[in-house]
């Protein structure tokens, strides 16, 4: 299970408000328990992607975690919204700009006035451009 | 290594040796001093003790400084004796030694100097700069020692890949150089750094074996590389994966050193021997001067990731041990480093320490549940008695620091308890403490599978309550943690958390289904109160839709995730007015609160299906205006799952009245017109046989003719309509106006008030006169035109004259079309003296309706009085006409009969046809019946030219009223032109040649 990006961004609440995953195009759907571990990893990683954004001045927090083979990979926008990535590869440039892209993007999108903050992101635009920036900096 | 063996030492030779010379000595180390070191490094303030040995005693291998301390108090024993035994001595010393001579007094020293020549070794024992003296070659000793070793280790680390190589050799080595930078006070973090590099070489050794069988790297140009050094692994490296005997904790034993050099120890036994001695050493560098904090909690910090490399390295190397050893080990190790942070108060509560409370106690986790010491079983088993009492063996005699807690509690399911709980709350309340709520959280999950076992649901309950927060959204994680929380609770709150659990898409249906038949279950032991949970943990609220109107009523769309079918009685409340700020009851029963459903639509009990479902809700008796707010599903009459409250939509009660309004096309004037009334009923609907009462304005007729009529209106129902068709004629007062607005009055039992309707008419035609004269006979033409763009059929015209007769001329007896741009002509022939009044009437027939249009006219006096003809010949001598030549004008004015005044004539020709030559104008006295006038005109242009025009005005001359004389037309048809529109011929003019 090599090369598979799991994407969150995490509110204010530490709910997760979007979710996405990126997998090489070969391989197989991923079974219920390990979204079960990547879950876990990505919640229990909140904790030091706290205590790292205040170490350093960059919204890009690099990897803060890992479990076993897993990475950790943070992004902190200046809202304090907290963009993870679980992986198991390492491509620290790949992510940084797949996490400035979504930046963009999600600025973008809150800027929407109907659009509330911290609840679930449904928009199809979104996931698309979410999607496209996945592909192009993180599965390709 | 002992680091009392590793001492500088001085040496002592001589009389001059005493208690005086050796307490002075052992003050050397009471001073700290600048240590400048080479190859750059920055200097440091160390203090520097030695060992004092008299000179035969003095062991080798050591830095050492050689003294020599002399009795001779005056000038000549030195000359005599004392020199040659001081010059004896220093050719005694080895070359590169430091050495000093302390002689007793000042003037002997000042002797020795110049004579040995050695200024710098000759002292006197009075002299205050003595320590320094010694400081400073003690130093230099050191140093150098120092600087042999450094080569030394580096020497040896470089052949580190080199067969027959081996770790122990060269860990003893390295700890040579540790131990004698471990005597500078103020130097164990150089110290530090040589045990650390031990370790950094040690866990890459591990490293690199664990790569063995990966070695072919594919190198970024594609070609491949073999590794050579990965091979395999070195001999002395494989010494470490012989089974474990042994897992003690941290401590000093000789043993192991010995067993490290040689090769011979356990994994476990060289990690522990190194840490220990870099946790010594972080002790020893814990002095008040230097920072508290930031040595303890490395020790803590150090920890974790040594119990981490050491579970890999024992992976790695495939070490054999008895299940747990690790495990107790790691434990052990832990409950050591705790300890030791127990000195330094604020450190407990540090997050390394925390961390390493947490690891801990995953740990014992693991040991209790493979020895049977979690609670709530039947306790252990005789294997798994033997078990412990093998792992608490392997413990070894007795820990140096602390730890006793684990040997006691792999003995008793009590202790072992107990220190969880110690360890776990400890854990918790720092992690709390430092803002790690996830990781409190994480632990405190833990802590209630522990609590269940044991038997308290309400604590593991309290935990996981806790632990869900922190997941909410994490759908596996909340389902995960909620599965958990469900075994520990009753009652309502187990309902909701099955409810939950069965309305989770996450799920396998099976497992869901299961847990909707556990609800079932639960529902029925619930009391009456039931419980109120919130609905969007189970239905999804897609739209409510109020449906205004006569009746309340809303749609409501809701999408179930429930596994199965459920019946239950829905309700919608209605908040009429805003919400009242007061003190709420607080409620006992979870969050959601149910709000005030006194006003409220609902329905039958209605049975919900897994899915989107869409049901109405009607209105409950009568209700105001006002807001939608909670939508309440009771599930058996015990479960109520409530939506916030929240404004969902307006509903509204229309206490509207009926309206009408007015359909027709064009309505026509003065002929019989139908057009609708279309009724809506409001929200009361329309009776049968109400009564309206239409009332027309002047100009407008009913029915039958009459201004007013009464229909009566059939049963109509909320918001349906009834059109009713009534006929009327218009009759609007003045021909002049083409549309005309009627205002309808219509009372009735429906309004309170008039309802007004206005309909709008227009006249179809209109009518103008046109008067013709011949000689002394009149004519008079009638257009009529079509006013309303429509085909109208005109039949039996009719001119009435007030006086005189009037004939028409012959016409077709058939009613003629009228075409909305063709317009029509009636003429008749007059006979008429004095000024004209005519009534015009005709019939209009419009699609097989009969109106009628009628007008006046009136016209002034008429009759002809004059007549005018004129005439233009050919100048007298010429036979015709021709252009550029004078021509006369003979103008006739008779009079029919005699009029009073005088004429004035003026002659108008069009300047570009004709030129007046002589008079244009002149004034005639009617006194005679005709007059003949001959003017001259010149016609400019050769063809068919039309007369000159003459006009012929009333003549008024001036007298006393007015100064100047006027000029008065005449009424149409007074003035007969006899020779209006005739023409000239006039020839092209002669070319004079």
């Amino acid at each position: 299970m090599s090369g598979c990006y799991y994407f969150y961004i995490v509110c204010h609440t530490d709910s997760p408000i979007f979710e996405m995953e990126f997998m090489p195009s070969a391989k197989e759907p991923k079974k219920e328990d390990h979204r079960h571990l990547i879950e876990f990893i990505a919640n229990a990683a909140l904790d030091l992607v706290d205590e790292h954004m205040w170490r350093t001045s960059n919204m890009y927090l690099k990897a803060v975690d890992k479990f076993n083979q897993w990475f950790v990979s943070a992004f902190v926008t200046a809202s304090n919204i907290r963009f993870l990535v679980v992986h198991d590869n390492k491509n620290e440039d790949g992510i940084k700009n797949f996490f400035m892209e979504m930046y963009e993007t999600y600025i973008k999108f809150s800027m929407n006035p109907f659009y509330k903050q911290n609840t679930p992101i449904k928009s199809i635009a979104f996931e698309k451009k979410a999607q496209f920036y996945g592909r192009k900096f993180l599965t390709s | 290594m002992n680091y009392e063996e590793s001492k500088a030492v001085i040496t002592y030779t001589g009389e001059g040796w005493n208690a005086n010379a050796k307490s002075l000595l052992e003050a050397v180390g009471a001073d700290s001093f600048e240590w400048r070191r080479p190859l750059g490094r920055g200097p440091k303030h160390v203090r520097v003790e030695a060992a004092l040995f008299a000179a035969a005693e003095a062991p080798s291998n050591r830095p050492m400084i050689h003294t020599f301390w002399s009795a001779c108090t005056d000038v000549d024993t030195w000359r005599s004796s004392e020199k040659d035994r001081v010059e004896r001595w220093i050719r005694s010393i080895a070359a590169g030694v430091e050495w000093l001579v302390v002689l007793a007094a000042p003037k002997v020293a000042d002797k020795a100097r110049t004579e040995l020549k050695q200024s710098e070794r000759c002292i006197s024992s009075r002299d205050p700069a003595l320590l320094r003296r010694v400081r400073q070659m003690l130093l230099t000793a050191i140093s150098n020692e120092e600087q042999r070793l450094g080569q030394e280790v580096r020497k040896e680390r470089e052949r580190r890949n080199e067969q027959g190589w081996s770790f122990g050799e060269y860990l003893a080595l390295q700890e040579q150089l540790a131990a004698l930078l471990g005597t500078l006070k103020g130097a164990e973090d150089e110290a530090l750094v040589q045990y650390d590099e031990l370790d950094a070489l040690f866990t890459q050794f591990v490293r690199n074996a664990s790569l063995i069988g990966k070695v072919n790297f594919v190198l970024r140009n594609g070609k491949q590389q073999h590794l050579n050094f990965l091979s395999e692994p070195p001999p002395w490296l494989t010494s470490f994966s012989a089974p474990l005997k042994e897992w003690r904790g941290l401590g000093i034993d000789s043993n192991a050193r010995f067993a490290i050099v040689n090769s011979d120890a356990s994994l476990l036994q060289l990690r522990v021997y190194l840490f220990t001695r870099q946790l010594n050493l972080l002790l020893k560098m814990n002095q008040p001067q230097q920072s508290q904090k930031r040595i303890s909690s490395q020790i803590a910090e150090r920890c974790l990731p040594l119990l981490q490399i050491c579970s890999n390295e024992l992976r790695i190397l495939e070490v054999d041990f008895p299940e747990g050893a690790a495990s107790c080990w790691a434990v052990q190790v832990s409950l050591q480093v705790l300890h030791v942070c127990r000195k330094y108060p604020d450190q407990v509560h540090s997050l390394p320490a925390a961390t390493l409370c947490d690891y801990a106690c995953q740990k014992l986790f693991q040991l209790g549940e493979l020895l049977g010491l979690m609670p709530g079983g039947q306790g252990p088993s005789s294997a798994q008695i033997d078990a412990a009492l093998w792992l608490g063996a392997g413990l070894g005699p007795e820990p140096p620091f602390g730890g006793e807690q684990l040997k006691e509690a792999l003995g008793s399911p009590a202790a072992f308890q107990n220190l969880y709980l110690e360890l776990a709350e400890l854990a918790l309340g720092t992690f709390k403490h430092l803002g790690r709520s996830r990781s409190a959280r994480q632990l405190g999950h833990q802590l209630a599978n522990f609590h269940q076992l044991r038997g308290d649901p309400h604590l593991a309950a309290a935990y996981l309550s806790d632990a869900l927060t922190a997941v909410e959204g994490w759908p596996t994680l909340e389902i995960h943690i909620l599965s958990q929380l469900a075994e520990c609770l009753t009652g309502e709150k187990l309902a909701m958390a099955r409810a939950r659990l069965a309305a989770s898409l996450t799920l396998e249906l099976e497992v869901r289904k299961q847990h909707w038949h556990q609800l079932l279950q639960i529902l029925k032991t619930l009391d009456d109160d039931g419980c109120v949970m919130p609905l969007e943990e189970v239905f999804d609220l897609v739209s409510v839709t109020p449906i205004s109107g006569h009746r309340q009523q809303a749609n409501v769309k809701i999408n179930s995730r429930l596994p199965e079918a459920v019946l239950v009685n829905p309700s919608l409340s209605v908040q009429t007015s805003l919400p009242q700020v007061s003190r709420k009851e607080s409620n006992p029963r979870g969050r959601r609160l149910r709000g005030n459903f006194s006003a409220c639509l609902s329905s039958e009990p209605i049975k919900i299906q897994p899915g989107l479902n869409e049901f109405i809700l009607n209105a409950q008796g009568d209700l105001h205006t006002g807001h939608l707010s909670q939508l309440s599903l009771i599930m058996n009459d015990k479960m109520d799952f409530v939506s916030a409250e929240a404004r969902l939509g307006i509903i509204e009660v229309k206490k509207g009245e009926a309206t009408i309004s007015v359909e027709s096309g064009q309505l026509l004037a003065r002929m019989p017109q139908k057009f609708q009334l279309r009724f809506t009923a409001g929200t009361d609907g329309i009776e049968e046989g109400t009564e309206v009462t239409i009332k027309a304005p002047r100009g407008l007729s009913l029915g039958d003719g009459g201004r007013q009529i009464v229909i009566e209106l059939p049963k109509t129902e909320q918001g349906q309509d009834t059109v009713v068709t009534l006929e009327a004629i218009a009759t609007p007062p003045s021909a002049k106006s083409t549309d005309i607005e009627y205002g309808l009055t219509l009372t009735s039992s429906l309004w309170e008030q008039a309802y007004p309707v206005s309909v709008n008419f227009t006249v179809p035609v209109a009518a103008s006169v046109k008067l013709h004269t011949a000689m002394k006979t009149k004519f008079l033409q009638v257009v009529v035109s079509s006013t309303c763009r429509q085909r109208l059929m005109l039949s039996d015209p009719i001119l009435e004259l007030s006086l005189g007769t009037c004939t028409p001329l012959p016409i077709s007896p058939k009613p003629l079309t009228l075409d909305p741009d063709r317009p029509l002509s009636y003429i008749w022939q007059l006979e008429i003296d004095g000024p004209i009044r005519a009534k015009f009437n005709v019939n209009l027939t419009k699609d097989e309706v009969n109106g009628a249009y009628n007008c006046e006219f009136e016209l002034a006096e008429c009759a002809t009085m004059i007549f005018v003809n004129s005439k233009v010949a050919a100048a007298s001598g010429a036979e015709v006409c021709r252009a550029n030549a004078m021509c006369h004008l003979h103008l006739t004015v008779e009079a029919s009969e005699a009029i009073g005044h005088s004429l004035m004539y003026e002659l108008l020709a069009d300047q570009s046809m004709w030129a007046v030559c002589g008079r244009t104008a002149g004034v005639l006295n009617l006194d005679q019946p005709s007059h003949n006038l001959v003017l001259e005109v010149m016609p400019l242009t050769s063809g068919f030219l039309p007369h000159p025009q003459v006009r012929l005005s009333k003549y008024i001359p001036a007298n006393a009223g007015s100064t100047h004389p006027k000029l008065e037309p005449f009424g149409p048809g007074q003035v007969y032109n006899k020779s209006k529109s005739l023409q000239v011929h006039v020839l092209p003019a002669i070319q004079s040649s």
